[in-house]
């Protein structure tokens, strides 16, 4: 059992004061899956509050994970790509910041990051061609991988993504608390909240005799 | 630690300054190519001197950092060697202002209408397009006409039927200098002033306007300074400076 099942279960607790009955409505696989997503949640939101107060731009290191990935070649368009694994938990920070790094060579050799579009729209002239050898660009889960060139061809067929992810992985005990607190807003969000105290029911109208 | 570095490893440097994602990478080595293409055009020109055999269609792609010539010298194949000069090119002046800025040529020149004002800017002066003829040593018999076509699509030199086949064609022209990448080293001296320019645009344009204004306000006198410190140095610390960037002249 995971750490997010435990938070998981930890927040169906506190929603029914004790232990969760065999007939609820909050099942653990709800919680379970809320847990993922409002883990990301807390991970954003920790992002931010450092762009906010500290100027930095990157994803809190605790959620980096290294991946070596294969490269696929997509004939139609002639670009090699590597599958993005945004199943998994990847933050799709603003600005593609989530992906920190894409690297060759036993992860020692730079691929530089350009927006999509960008190295279509830099051939020819501009300081693109002196900026790097090898460039990335996502698109949707892809990242397509381009060389500087459009004769040239790329030698490597393997690449090394360092991936900002939010899951049980990544999970710090330090998150705990915000995770389980994220889990019963998000679920108290979508659902009405039961009143079993019967003292607070309207009272039922008396039949006239 | 080492003060002479790279481009790349500014750029580096300024990305953990300024704790930028490495995604800014290619954004700010943009800057400082920028800068140091600017900082270059600023103080010297290059010039390049290539050497092309006479095709069939007498058509030649010129370089394509191709700017202006300053010579064409022609190798007939009887052995008749040949020159046009371009009078009218100006080396950059830095000192030499009066041959940075030139007169504008007042008559018909090559037989080049010459009324129609040209562009003069700061750097570069004369023929960038035009036509004109190749005369012989000595006697001064003109041997071929020829045209140069440079625009944003077609940088040719065309060369009329009086060329023979296969004969050398020696072109001596201004470059657009050096073409820096993030491999090219940097001297120290131009540091501190490539990373205010970096600094500057990327507060300018992924900020916000007040931001690049602060910076401005707190470095701008500083960076003003450096910039122009440059044209302020003894004429042998220049040399040698211009020496360390881009080489020797040739």
């Amino acid at each position: 059992m995971s750490n997010l099942s435990k938070y998981a279960e930890e927040a169906r607790r506190i929603f029914y004061g004790g232990d969760p009955p065999v007939e609820g409505g909050f099942e653990q696989a709800e919680a379970e899956m809320l847990a993922g997503m409002a883990l990301s949640q807390v991970a954003t939101e920790e992002f931010w509050q450092a762009y906010k107060t500290d100027g930095i731009h990157t994803a809190p290191s605790q959620y980096l994970v290294n991946y070596a990935v294969n490269l696929a070649t997509d004939s139609a368009r002639n670009v090699k790509y590597a599958l993005l694994p945004s199943g998994s938990g990847y933050l799709a920070l603003p600005g593609d910041k989530g992906l920190a790094r894409v690297s060759y060579n036993k992860d020692t050799l730079p691929i530089r990051y350009l927006r999509n579009g960008e190295w279509q729209n830099g051939q020819g002239g501009t300081a693109l061609f002196g900026v790097g050898t090898y460039f990335y660009s996502i698109e949707a889960d892809r990242i397509n991988v381009y060389p500087r060139c459009l004769g040239e061809s790329i030698p490597f067929t393997q690449v090394f993504i360092t991936l900002a992810v939010a899951n049980a992985t990544t999970l710090q005990q330090a998150q705990g608390w915000a995770v389980v607190a994220k889990i019963l807003q998000l679920y108290k969000s979508v659902k009405p909240e039961l009143d079993f105290v019967t003292d607070n029911a309207p009272p039922i109208q008396q039949q006239p005799s | 630690m080492r003060y002479t570095q790279p481009i790349s490893k500014l750029v580096a440097d300024t990305l953990e300054e300024l704790g930028l994602h490495d995604n800014q990478f290619v954004l700010l080595s943009r800057f400082a190519i920028n800068f140091m293409r600017t900082a270059n055009n600023d103080v010297k020109g290059e010039i390049k001197t290539e050497r092309f055999e006479v095709p069939a269609s007498r058509v030649i792609a010129l370089p394509s950092d191709f700017i202006d010539y300053t010579k064409i010298g022609v190798q007939f194949k009887e052995g008749v060697k040949a020159l046009a000069r371009n009078p009218y090119m100006a080396m950059i002046g830095g000192a030499d202002l009066p041959r940075a800025y030139p007169p504008p040529p007042a008559t018909t020149i090559n037989g080049q209408n010459a009324s129609t004002p040209f562009g003069y800017f700061y750097g570069y002066s004369g023929w960038t397009n035009g036509t004109g003829r190749i005369t012989a040593f000595g006697n001064g018999n003109e041997l071929g006409k020829w045209t140069i076509i440079n625009n944003a699509t077609t940088k040719q030199l065309r060369l009329s039927s009086d060329y023979d086949l296969n004969s050398n064609v020696y072109i001596e022209y201004l470059s657009d200098c050096i073409d820096p990448n993030t491999e090219t080293f940097i001297h120290p001296y131009m540091q501190l002033c490539c990373q205010y320019w970096m600094k500057w645009h990327y507060y300018l344009r992924k900020e916000n306007l007040n931001m690049a204004r602060e910076f401005e306000r707190l470095y701008n006198d500083e960076y003003i300074q450096m910039k122009y410190r440059y044209g302020t140095l003894d004429i042998p610390t220049i040399v040698n400076l211009v020496e360390f960037y881009w080489g020797l002249p040739e």
